[in-house]
């Protein structure tokens, strides 16, 4: 119950981080960091797949809500969330049926960084591919994929080093 | 049976994703279809609530430069009045006054933004006025600088804006002088300038000409300020003229609109559906 809680908090917080704040942030004309990743990159695997699925569908659907997007970031969020098992095991070895949460202390932080960085990098593609949906727009669709990634890379590090899990 | 059964709950996280997918892409791709979504945009009564509580804090921000910008429009709006008034009374002293049965068809309802995007490929504005406040879709919506957008959906107290900032806005301008027309198109990224196509090559424009709506929609009144040219270039296919317009409003700092009622335009539209009914 306690953990539901906390984990609720960072939710509704993450949300209104990202409305209110982050997504105003266009660097370059471009660059736009999605922090709110951060909670669905580093939910424990406590949770199952499926329910990291629905906490990450939830998430997506709220930013939607919020910034008039109509699905594309619960589609990646769900996305990012249903394939997070496979990128957590590129990168990091565990012990069968143990439960961890991902994060710099419990991967390291080189294992956290590759696997935060695919991870995030999947999530833009799906993004930006649907945000734009054409052609015609390759080239400002890439800068704009690309300097968000950085930019959301930067974000996540850094929470994730301040307000990241301490066991 | 049993097999397949056992396949569906070994693969059931599968399943969800599917849904899951399936859900947000129907969301996505469906969504002008349904004028009811839109409790799922950020005019919803939830989320436009949200934004308005952070509006009213972020609102302090930036107050002296708003502050200096209204006092300046109240200037000009003066000088306007005091000209008008004028030229009313030089008439009035040679002409009998008639009584006028063509009123100024359109009404003004102020509003305040309480969300905006500028970066996206699709931007939206949200303001704090809905349909109680007499506001339905497709009414234009401008600031104190030119033309802002088309209001798009609208829930009982927040109202979503379709800015000239996004793929599917289309406005018709003409361009002074000379009166060539075109449609106003914006094709992402920069914020500060749109294009104008369909302009004919013969149409005799120059760079520093002004961009005002031409009155052909319903939306706006003619002659409302849109953008200065900025750049004239060959379209793809060498047909017409690609406009490079300056927008005049900044829509970046976007503070105070108007929404501008036509009411002629409900009178134009039913009759265009009473004159499809009758021949259908």
């Amino acid at each position: 119950m306690y953990s539901f809680l906390r984990r609720l908090v960072t939710f509704i917080t993450l949300i209104l981080v990202q409305v209110f704040i982050l997504d105003k942030i266009h660097l370059f004309g471009y660059a736009t960091p999605m922090l709110y990743v951060w909670f669905i990159l580093t939910l424990g695997t406590d949770e199952g797949r499926n329910k990291t699925m629905l906490w990450a569908f939830a998430m997506g659907l709220a930013i939607d809500f919020f910034g008039n997007t109509f699905g594309i970031h619960a589609a990646s969020a769900t996305l990012l969330a249903f394939v997070r098992p496979a990128l957590i095991r590129l990168f990091f070895i565990r012990n069968d049926g143990e439960t961890f949460v991902p994060g710099i202390q419990s991967m390291g932080a080189g294992a956290f960084r590759g696997y935060a960085l695919l991870g995030i990098v999947l999530h833009h593609i799906v993004v930006f591919v649907l945000e734009y949906f054409s052609f015609d727009y390759l080239v400002p669709m890439a800068i704009s994929l690309g300097s968000s990634v950085v930019l959301t890379m930067l974000f996540v590090m850094a929470v994730e080093r301040i307000f990241g899990h301490r066991s | 049976m049993k097999g397949l059964l056992e396949f569906f709950y070994k693969h059931n996280h599968w399943l969800l994703f599917l849904l899951l997918e399936g859900i947000s892409l129907f969301l996505l791709f469906t969504f002008n279809d349904y004028q009811g979504r839109v409790w799922m945009t950020s005019a919803g009564t939830v989320t436009g609530g949200v934004l308005e509580a952070g509006q009213r804090v972020t609102g302090y921000f930036g107050l002296t430069a708003e502050n200096r910008r209204l006092a300046e429009q109240n200037a000009a709006l003066e000088e306007q009045v005091f000209g008008l008034r004028q030229m009313l009374d030089s008439i009035a002293l040679d002409h009998l006054t008639a009584e006028t049965e063509n009123e100024w068809p359109f009404s003004v309802v102020p509003a305040t933004v309480i969300e905006n995007s500028t970066g996206k490929p699709n931007n939206f504005i949200t303001i704090n006025k809905g349909t109680l406040d007499g506001i339905n879709p497709d009414m234009g919506v401008i600031s104190s600088d030119g033309v802002v957008g088309v209001t798009f959906r609208c829930s009982a107290h927040y109202t979503l804006v379709l800015p000239i900032l996004n793929s599917k806005s289309n406005l018709s301008c003409k361009v002074r002088p000379g009166d060539s027309f075109g449609y106003l198109e914006w094709r992402g990224v920069d914020a500060r300038n749109a294009q104008l196509c369909d302009v004919p090559r013969y149409a005799d424009i120059s760079v520093g000409d002004t961009v005002v709506t031409s009155g052909h929609s319903a939306f706006f009144p003619e002659g409302l300020m849109v953008g200065i040219v900025a750049a004239i270039e060959p379209s793809a296919d060498n047909l017409s003229n690609d406009i490079s317009v300056r927008l005049a409003t900044s829509f970046a700092c976007l503070k105070h609109v108007f929404v501008i009622g036509n009411t002629g335009a409900d009178e134009r539209r039913e009759l265009l559906k009473e004159a499809t009914e009758k021949t259908e």
